[in-house]
């Protein structure tokens, strides 16, 4: 013990910061982590059984010969295609939705689950993990925004936007719910149309941003919901249909889907916007936008290099005034 | 349980490796083991087994939403998702930025480390260090507020072009000055006068 002490210690903090940041078992989470004291919603609807079917769609431009096709993996009761096109970010590559590699259509059903990472330490949301079910509990307490009533028309006033991400799987959740409608007209359908900033620029038109746009028709006792993803500047990425919303019995306000990272051309750790409108004239936010990022905005190895220069520059200083005569 | 089987076995190893390194008096791994295994396993049970990171997420976002309310900053949080806050942006067009307070933003990293490196510093009594602990935690705590209080600040009357700046740049810059502080005054300082109170009576070694 003694002043060879100090150094030492600088090095412990050094080691233990970087030991810290650097651990790729610590920077594996990266998703929100739900709190156990929420509160779950009761489901109010039923999921259909697994049937899902997979159609391809020939590419719009494409200069193989082979006979390009699309497998698709959806959710329970989807049906889904994907239009590959030329460009070196218009090939849909989603795990949920489409791949354009040249394979035989394939009519096998895959389950909802997109990715294969194995599970970690990280826990589940406390309505469970999110998914496309036609269940609406696992969306309590989830991030939203609420649009006031009565400022769109009659079917189509939306009520909240609820978005979110599951640990570890590459999809974009959303669950749109519009305020009730007369009786008689509840069963209204609607489109909605979700437009994303992926440049995060606040310009919402350019070729890297996505519009979503979510057909919802409700019927006695299921519902089809049809979601088409396009460039902003107007080319199909990719389509998905299935019953996610809710049924006429079961109010016809909610419906549900989610977005494959790849199919929006995000990264986990993008900062995107958002914003969603009804055909009905309404608008949520009602004006601007909701800017959001999954996953922190300064990726580790980043921090680990500004926590290393810090650490560095005390360290430095520290030392030479241990060793300074007294 | 079977997760936790290494992270224990590995537990078991530490502590054995620390025992020896103390009964031989061998201070400089001992400490260095010491501080870095201690830091990691806060880190590593407090984000898995231990709600440790998700209450300090929960309590951060809250005191935060409190302290922008005081100053008329509209902010939202959610039940379900515990550190994250929507942010009311004012500049520009108006909307919301959504803030994840998540491992880096809670705290937990800076606090870990702290409590590690005094644990096992062999010079100071155990009063001292617990003393200084507890000091290090709040003031470290506070520092993170501050440093989310800036980072609203910045977006909400910035812009949302500022999210990167505020948080990157302006936030981090104000939480590692007053970490810095934090370690100057109790690591750095103590020490220094520790050797120097050591020296003058000729006890070093």
């Amino acid at each position: 013990m003694g002043p060879k002490l100090l150094k030492p210690a600088s090095l412990v903090l050094a080691l233990a910061m970087l030991a810290i940041t650097a651990s790729p078992a610590l920077a594996a989470k990266k998703t929100p982590t739900p709190t156990p004291t929420a509160t779950r919603v009761p489901a109010t609807a039923t999921s259909a059984p697994p049937t899902a079917t997979a159609t391809a769609v020939p590419p719009t431009a494409t200069a193989t010969s082979a006979p390009p096709t699309a497998t698709a993996t959806s959710s329970p009761g989807a049906t889904a295609t994907a239009s590959p096109t030329s460009g070196a970010t218009a090939t849909p590559t989603g795990t949920a939705a489409a791949t354009a590699t040249p394979a035989p259509p394939t009519a096998t059903p895959v389950p909802p689950t997109a990715t294969s990472v194995p599970p970690t330490a990280t826990p589940a949301p406390s309505g469970g993990p999110l998914s496309v079910d036609g269940q609406y509990g696992d969306w309590a307490g989830r991030e939203r925004i609420v649009d006031p009533t009565a400022d769109g028309n009659l079917g189509g006033d939306l009520h909240y936007l609820y978005w979110g991400t599951n640990p570890n799987e590459d999809n974009l959740y959303f669950m749109i719910e519009r305020y009730a409608d007369s009786a008689t007209r509840s069963g209204d359908s609607v489109t909605y149309t979700l437009r994303i900033d992926t440049d995060n620029d606040g310009n919402f038109g350019s070729d890297l941003d996505r519009v979503v746009t979510v057909g919802y028709a409700p019927k006695p006792s299921k519902s089809t919901v049809q979601v088409r993803v396009s460039r902003a500047t107007g080319t199909q990425i990719a389509s998905y249909s299935g019953d996610w919303g809710q049924s006429d019995g079961e109010g016809a306000l909610q419906v549900e889907f989610r977005v494959p990272f790849a199919n929006l051309g995000i990264i986990a750790q993008q900062t995107i916007r958002m914003y969603v409108t009804s055909d009905e004239g309404d608008r949520a936010p009602d004006s601007g936008d909701v800017q959001w990022s999954p996953v922190p905005i300064l990726g580790y190895p980043l921090l680990a290099a500004v926590v290393a220069g810090a650490i560095y520059l005390v360290w430095r200083e520290k030392g030479r005034l241990a060793w300074k005569p007294s | 349980m079977e997760t936790l089987l290494g992270p224990l076995v590995a537990v078991g190893l530490w502590l054995g490796l620390l025992v020896f390194f103390r009964a031989h008096r061998i201070w400089l791994p001992y400490y260095a083991l010491g501080s870095v295994g201690l830091a990691t396993a806060i880190i590593y049970f407090g984000r898995g087994p231990l709600p440790l990171e998700t209450w300090l997420k929960t309590i951060t976002g809250i005191q935060v939403h409190q302290l922008m309310d005081l100053v008329g900053v509209p902010t939202r949080l959610f039940e379900g998702v515990p550190g994250a806050l929507m942010v009311l942006v004012i500049s520009q067009e108006i909307g919301w930025t959504v803030l994840h307070i998540d491992i880096e933003c809670s705290g937990l990293l800076e606090s870990a480390v702290l409590v590690g490196l005094l644990a096992f510093y062999p010079a100071w009594s155990l009063g001292k260090k617990l003393t200084l602990m507890a000091i290090g935690l709040a003031a470290t705590y506070l520092a993170n507020l501050a440093r989310l209080v800036t980072i609203i600040a910045v977006l909400h009357w910035g812009g949302k072009d500022t999210l990167f700046m505020s948080h990157t740049v302006v936030g981090r810059a104000v939480f590692f000055a007053i970490v810095v502080l934090v370690y100057w005054f109790l690591l750095t300082r103590p020490t220094i006068e520790t050797i120097r109170h050591r020296l003058g009576r000729g006890v070093v070694g």
